[in-house]
């Protein structure tokens, strides 16, 4: 039962957008995790909500306004076509940015938790000691809510290797290209004759999800 | 405040009737539930929408429908989707589900043509662009997109693998022409007439591709579902589609 050129190379593209995409939404996330946990502000919960919105809509709906900002005519988009000739819609990257979309609220989420289980003494005493913004971040913030950076790391991988909706409305189910785990084993299931190829690619769906459930357990102790 | 107390308490004493309800309203729904079923191809969905709605206007009947690429909706019913009727837009899944002993009863329909999107001056030398897309239905399971790939392979034209988008059947095409999101594409000339944007569209010679023949398959035989059937068969249903873009033999 070795593994074939397919999985393969399905499985290596899933791994690629996960963990691209993971570590594009980590910086924003970040930011707003921490302008959320230590700052209050007007809208603050309009700004909340907004965020998780990718939690709560349907991935379609996502899938659709990722079209219709970074489609050929949408507003960004149609920026990068005529600008820089490059057609974001229907490629690799397309998969990244729907699944750092729907990663994005994950991780903002535990983030957050931990940035504000952080005594805000700490912080005080560093700011008194003449630290700046930035090295707080670096010594106190990033230090001591690594648990959940980490978290939100597996979170936003995990929830990006099972993503569907948005990806094959904004990305679409090109092999080779943006055809993820989820989306190889959706195409099998329409074909009457692959039914050991679904077995397979569900065997290897459990087996990652697994592992990064396992890994992130571990190194959240 | 009175008011609000009481419907609390109403509420919370009944609550378990009021659950049971709740149980005795879905199961309802889903007993009365004895109407036709329709699966068809997606490329019919414009049409069908007004042949469907003028039949309910004229019968007692309601109709459900479910529309997709017209091997995903076999590949349903192969796993016992409750679809009446089936509408293929070619002879292939109706003969696999014919295989299969799920067909009752079958009849020939309309025709179709294809038309190939895009700014190209002739069809024979066709060179696309690094950034440019051809859109197709995917040949696994639309009928559309295995009669494009005979028209392309019959026309020798060069794609590389990596600019061709399938999408899943000819309505999601459809969708995906509509906000410009290919710069060529290969669909059923009946999607066009329903195509609000202006593009520039060169119809196939027929000679490159296999007869387009839509079949029904009746699933379930009653009088219900054959009095539809005829009615499908009917001039003035023949007519709408002839509007839309379907050939009527």
């Amino acid at each position: 039962m070795a593994i074939s050129d397919y999985e393969i190379t399905v499985l290596l593209l899933s791994l690629k957008v996960a963990s691209i995409s993971s570590i594009i939404a980590f910086f924003p996330s970040l930011l707003i995790a921490y302008f959320l946990a230590r700052k209050n502000f007007i809208g603050k919960s309009f700004v909340d909500g907004l965020i998780h919105l990718p939690l709560v809509l349907p991935p379609v709906v996502i899938g659709f306004f990722l079209l219709i900002i970074f489609g050929k005519n949408g507003l960004v988009g149609d920026i990068f076509f005529s600008t820089f000739n490059i057609r974001i819609s229907f490629t690799w990257i397309a998969a990244v940015i729907a699944s750092a979309v729907m990663g994005f609220p994950l991780f903002v989420r535990s983030i957050r938790q931990s940035i504000s289980e952080i005594d805000p003494k700490l912080i005080e005493a560093a700011q008194t000691l003449g630290a700046n913004k930035l090295k707080i971040l670096k010594k106190i913030i990033i230090p001591l809510s690594k648990k959940g950076i980490i978290t939100g790391f597996i979170l936003s991988f995990s929830r990006s290797l099972g993503e569907f909706g948005a990806t094959i409305t904004f990305a679409g189910n090109i092999f080779g290209e943006t055809q993820t785990l989820p989306l190889a084993i959706y195409s099998s299931l329409q074909d009457p004759d692959a039914n050991l190829i679904v077995i397979r690619l569900v065997g290897i769906s459990i087996f990652i999800s697994l592992a990064a459930l396992m890994i992130s357990n571990r190194l959240s102790k | 405040m009175i008011i609000h107390y009481s419907l609390n308490s109403i509420i919370f004493k009944n609550y378990l009737k009021i659950i049971f309800g709740f149980f005795i309203f879905f199961f309802q729904t889903l007993k009365a539930n004895e109407n036709i079923y329709i699966g068809y191809a997606s490329s019919l969905h414009n049409a069908m929408k007004e042949i469907v709605n003028d039949y309910e206007k004229q019968s007692n009947e309601r109709l459900k429908f479910g529309m997709g690429a017209s091997g995903n909706i076999a590949q349903q019913i192969m796993r016992d989707a409750p679809y009446d009727i089936f509408i293929s837009a070619n002879k292939k899944w109706i003969n696999y589900l014919d295989k299969h002993q799920k067909i009752k009863e079958r009849q020939p329909w309309i025709s179709n043509s294809l038309s190939m999107i895009g700014s190209m001056k002739s069809l024979e030398n066709l060179t696309l662009n690094d950034n440019e897309r051809f859109c197709l239905a995917d040949p696994k399971n639309a009928p559309l997109g295995f009669y494009s790939l005979e028209a392309i392979n019959a026309m020798n034209l060069k794609i590389v693998d990596n600019q061709i988008i399938f999408l899943k059947d000819a309505a999601s095409l459809q969708y995906y022409l509509s906000i410009d999101e290919c710069d060529y594409a290969i669909t059923y000339s009946s999607n066009i007439f329903n195509l609000e944007k202006n593009v520039d569209v060169q119809s196939l010679p027929l000679n490159l591709y296999s007869d387009i023949t839509y079949e029904i398959g009746i699933l379930k035989l009653n009088k219900d579902t054959k009095d539809f059937v005829n009615y499908l068969q009917q001039p003035s249903v023949l007519g709408i589609l002839k509007n839309h873009g379907f050939i009527i033999d």
